[in-house]
């Protein structure tokens, strides 16, 4: 898992991609904290990732985690997309896929998006200015 | 924590018996065999990770292709066959339970074990308050060929048991199972249906939680689903938000080194 997750965020390094991970390895312990980094140095973890351990409810309780790993693909508005898509050619093509709706939703997306963001409290106030 | 206390109680209740059927005095009582086993298999567990692992390195250090046979083999096999003779020996009694648990807990390839057991529970002790204790663990049948029997005796302990927090676990049992398998709105609606049902027929904290729990991830965490906020520490300590990350695709990766 971890060479190919390294290989992902190097390829997308200048993407709207990030990798983000929810660990459970302990690190709310000094000791536990140590080992991690010792870890992340030898297999090139440089991703930032929750700490799932110390939070109460635990994230992955929160987030229903059955087996570990387990995987969501949240997209640029933050709607999950997909679930535990593992196949590690399928997860770039989906990740691809989306990478590619994030640029466009930034390059030409914002002025289209803005217009019925501005419309809609205008057409609002109306409303609410009878009452 | 319901399991626990439901377990404790009705161990506390039940006087364990001391002389088997033809007069041979048991080995111990039935709690204490099971704490023996419980001990034992933890204790091979151990080893055989300890074994394994060093197994694996060597066959790195060595250049091996292969994982060496130890690292797939876990001594689960011994046990189960253990905890099978205890739950023929206390066969028909409360006291069979816990250790019909202990091959559903802890079984890895035993698919016959596990079918027999759900077979035994469904057969014995459908009826019985100790099933409380290993109605979580029936899913195990479900990735081991005994699909239908297992919904089987859910079925039955919910609409038929007469304790009322039994028939909530095998609802939040059904209905976590149905989730699980759920491909379309209509499945999940019936995963739904067992789940919110819960709370009508029992107070129980722990299993109202629970079934809350479940619920979430039908309405929060489903394709489609905005996805929960995320507000606490990276490993370094530092704060950190699933909402930073907004404008980026985000790979959550729930994961470790171990």
């Amino acid at each position: 898992m971890i060479p190919h997750e390294r290989s992902l965020v190097e390829k997308w390094k200048d993407k709207p991609f990030a990798l983000v991970g929810v660990n459970s390895d302990g690190t709310e312990t000094e000791a536990g904290l140590k080992q991690w980094r010792e870890n992340a140095k030898k297999h090139g973890v440089t991703w930032r990732s929750f700490r799932d351990e110390g939070s109460t409810p635990k994230i992955s309780d929160t987030w229903r985690v059955q087996g570990w790993p387990t995987l969501y693909y949240i997209d640029h508005e933050g709607v999950i997309r997909h679930k535990d898509v593992r196949d590690e050619a399928e997860m770039e093509k989906v990740l691809e896929e989306m990478i590619a709706k994030a640029e466009a939703a930034a390059k030409g997306g914002k002025p289209a998006g803005q217009k019925p963001a501005d419309k809609k409290p205008a057409d609002k106030k109306p409303a609410d200015q009878k009452k | 924590m319901t399991r626990t206390v439901l377990a404790a109680l009705f161990l506390l209740a039940t006087p364990s018996f001391v002389l088997c059927q033809d007069g041979s005095a048991a080995p111990q009582d039935p709690k204490a065999a099971y704490d023996e086993l419980v001990k034992a298999f933890n204790k091979a567990i151990s080893d055989w990770q300890t074994e394994a692992q060093a197994a694996v390195e060597k066959a790195r250090a060595e250049g091996a292709k292969q994982l060496p046979a130890i690292a797939m083999t876990p001594p689960t096999k011994e046990f189960i066959a253990k905890a099978q003779e205890y739950a023929q020996q206390y066969e028909g009694k409360d006291e069979a339970v816990p250790f019909l648990g202990f091959v559903l807990k802890y079984a890895r390839t035993e698919r016959n074990a596990v079918k027999k057991v759900i077979g035994t529970l469904a057969a014995t002790h459908g009826k019985s308050a100790a099933i409380a204790d290993v109605l979580p663990f029936v899913t195990t049948g479900m990735r081991m060929g005994a699909a239908a029997q297992v919904m089987e005796l859910l079925d039955d302990v919910a609409a038929n048991h007469a304790n009322a927090e039994c028939k909530a676990l095998a609802l939040i049992t059904r209905g976590t199972i149905k989730l699980q398998s759920a491909n379309t709105d209509a499945e999940r609606k019936a995963a739904e249906q067992d789940l919110r049902s819960v709370a009508s027929i029992t107070k129980d904290a722990d299993l109202v939680a629970q079934a809350k729990d479940a619920l979430f991830e039908i309405e929060n965490l489903q394709v489609g689903c905005k996805a929960p906020e995320i507000a606490g520490v990276d490993v370094e300590g530092a704060p950190i938000k699933l909402s930073d990350y907004l404008g980026k695709v985000v790979l959550l990766d729930f994961w470790g080194f171990w």
